[in-house]
């Protein structure tokens, strides 16, 4: 059984987890593979991750709920870390001032309390950190520079935060003889909190691993992300530290160069993503308004996953590899890793997700209204899923609660699934890359989408992917697919679900 | 194996349908089975003109309608269960326009060869009137019961039960 622990570091890292989550929903990483996630962000409140979050608990939701299926759609578990906010862990203060108690270090210490002078404007030792280290890694390294002495301690008293409950499940995995252990971090290194972060967690994980004699048996890689976006100088009123694009380059040198220094033995792979045209975002320093839209580098940043799977166990090689986009203009299919494999699972979730949500949820909605009997008389699918009287024929009835709730659950998912993908594939400077999807609305990602809200049918898939040599039919032909091919004798939403993800992937 | 049991199906129902307009109905009304208790020197004439008319008539309504039908089941392309079921109206537009015809035809032609107004012949009208009705379900409601292809399958009335009965 493979274990991957997936920890996004700030903003950027939780964007990433984003595509981790999505692709490890469709089976991506393999079906006997465990996911857990992490968040770390000093910004509790930050809109990146609090769409993470919700993505995170639609899509665990539904792995709980479908995964005894026949493909291997949400066949994977998906555990849940939680978010773990560093800062708390340091101190309760918000800024420099108070975590490192300047008047005590200026008394006790005055040479200490000249240099913290030195490395830090007064703007900087004043700045509330609640909304994150603001885009400079040197105030995210001093306050991770902390967290070392007080992680240590966790485990003794027991896991107390995400962060000791992961470390807790690896040294668990080892412990029951699993060598396919990966840990993944995520994170931009030309911002505050994941170049900061991700160097410090890494090595305190190593070192924690290596202490117990563990480190031969735990991959930890790294997807960084170089920069790939910019922005304009944040709205914050008197504030004046906060992240600048033009800092970008320079925090990505000096992150570059610690690494290369001062990494030794925390990584095993690194893997540096990034792209020379800058998606402009709004910009907010932290809090629910920084939300931006995900973006196909973090979409890169995930599918590096299985790529450290690969020759597992070839500890000590120095190898370097790269890969590239074939033109500067677009981006195709052939442009991503496992080109093939990427693309055959990436469509079947993004018919399947768009087929769920514009078609089918809204039938058995319909179903529910119209009465199954008559109701079934224009779909010759309905009676192989549902009771056409009520539930007699030991088939479900499509108005009971649990499947009304089962369809919630995957019209949901679908809808967070199709905003994240949709997000991605309007990523591209000028261009849509490879999915051609309706606009959803985002906006209502951070309030709750509404499944029962009125939105139109849709049916045609052959539209939606981009490039695809094969043009698929309309869904029903899907439909009469469902209602004549032998597929699971599965019944219900979860049969329903299970064999449409199933014919979606034989129609590529 | 659906698809072709459905096709296989059709065409057994043609046949049938064939068989009972143009073979079964003809012998019920004949002098072999002795049933219709009237007799009159002009029933061979009447056999030749209202009757083979009326059954040619019943027959191609049917069959014309049934070939619309189905010719619409194949191209028939629906997003949505509540879309399909419009469709039902236009099933029942078929079988009653096609009832309709059938017996128009019938009273008419007997009207203008100035059969209706003859004794004797009422009991042979009510025959031809009754087959026009049952040739309607025979020439069209079986064979789409059975066989209409895809998303209308089940708009036919007992569609449902006839085809669960050759697992189609």
């Amino acid at each position: 059984m493979k274990k991957i622990y997936a920890i996004g570091v700030g903003g950027s890292g939780s964007k990433c987890l984003e595509s981790v989550i999505s692709l490890h929903s469709l089976g991506f990483y393999g079906q006997d593979t465990v996911l857990g996630v992490l968040l770390v962000d000093a910004d509790a409140s930050n809109g990146n991750s609090q769409r993470t979050n919700i993505l995170l608990d639609r899509t665990i939701k539904a792995h709980d709920t479908f995964k005894n299926g026949s493909t291997q759609l949400f066949k994977s578990e998906l555990i849940n870390y939680g978010n773990w906010n560093p800062l708390a862990d340091v101190s309760n203060a918000t800024n420099l001032e108070g975590i490192f108690n300047k008047p005590a270090l200026q008394y006790q210490t005055p040479a200490l309390g000249k240099l913290f002078d030195a490395l830090y404007s007064p703007e900087e030792q004043v700045a509330d950190l609640g909304v994150g280290f603001r885009g400079r890694p040197p105030i995210g390294s001093i306050v991770m520079s902390r967290l070392e002495l007080e992680i240590a301690r966790g485990p003794g008293g027991g896991a107390r935060n995400g962060w000791q409950r992961l470390y807790a499940s690896i040294q668990d995995d080892l412990g029951a003889g699993n060598n396919q252990v990966i840990v993944h971090f995520f994170g931009s290194i030309f911002g505050g909190t994941g170049a900061s972060g991700i160097p410090t967690l890494a090595k305190l994980l190593a070192n924690q691993l290596t202490d117990q004699g563990l480190r031969a048996n735990v991959r930890i890689n790294a997807s960084l992300l170089l920069p790939y976006f910019g922005f304009e100088k944040p709205d914050d009123g008197n504030q004046t530290v906060y992240a600048e694009t033009r800092f970008f380059a320079l925090n990505t040198q000096a992150a570059l160069q610690y690494l290369t220094e001062q990494a030794h033995g925390s990584f095993d792979r690194i893997y540096l993503i990034g792209d020379h045209d800058k998606k402009q975002y709004r910009s907010f320093t932290g809090g629910t308004n920084q939300r931006n839209d995900a973006h196909f580098v973090e979409l890169y940043a995930g599918l590096a996953i299985n790529h450290g799977f690969q020759n597992f166990g070839n500890h000590g090689e120095s190898k370097g590899s790269y890969i590239s986009r074939t033109s500067s203009e677009r981006l195709i299919w052939d442009d991503l890793p496992d080109a093939d494999q990427t693309w055959q699972q990436l469509s079947q979730g993004v018919k399947f997700a768009y087929a769920w949500l514009y078609n089918f949820s809204l039938e058995l909605q319909d179903a529910k209204t119209l009465g199954s009997s008559n109701f079934a008389k224009g779909a010759p699918w309905f009676q192989y899923y549902f009771s056409l009287r009520g539930g007699e024929d030991g088939k479900p009835d499509v108005s009971s609660n649990d499947e009304v709730e089962r369809n919630k659950i995957l019209t949901f998912w679908s809808y967070y699934f199709l905003v994240w993908i949709e997000q991605i594939s309007t990523s591209h400077r000028g261009v849509g890359i490879w999915f051609r999807l309706p606009k959803l609305d985002a906006t209502t990602v951070s309030r709750e989408f509404n499944p029962d809200a009125p939105r139109p049918y849709h049916e045609r898939l052959d539209e939606l992917v981009i490039d695809e040599n094969r043009p698929l039919d309309c869904l029903d032909s899907i439909k009469n697919d469902l209602a004549d091919q032998k597929l699971s004798n599965q019944c219900g939403v979860i049969g329903l679900a299970h064999n449409l993800f199933q014919l979606l992937g034989g129609s590529n | 194996m659906k698809v072709f049991k459905q096709w296989f199906f059709l065409f057994v129902t043609a046949l049938f349908a064939i068989i009972w307009i143009f073979l079964f109905q003809p012998y019920v009304l004949s002098d072999e089975l002795n049933l219709l208790s009237a007799k009159t020197s002009l029933l061979d004439e009447w056999r030749d003109t209202i009757m083979w008319y009326s059954l040619l008539i019943n027959y191609s309504m049917s069959t014309i309608f049934t070939l619309i039908w189905i010719i619409q089941g194949v191209n028939f392309k629906a997003e949505s269960s509540r879309k399909t079921l419009v469709k039902l109206k236009l099933w029942w537009f078929f079988a009653i326009i096609s009832t309709s015809i059938n017996l128009s035809f019938l009273l008419i032609l007997s009207y203008i060869l100035r059969f209706i107004d003859q004794t004797g012949f009422y009991e042979f009208l009510l025959w031809l009137a009754f087959f026009a009705i049952v040739d309607v379900l025979v020439a069209f409601w079986l064979p789409t019961a059975i066989a209409t292809p895809r998303t209308m399958r089940y708009l036919p009335p007992g569609s449902r039960l006839l085809r669960s009965i050759y697992g189609g």
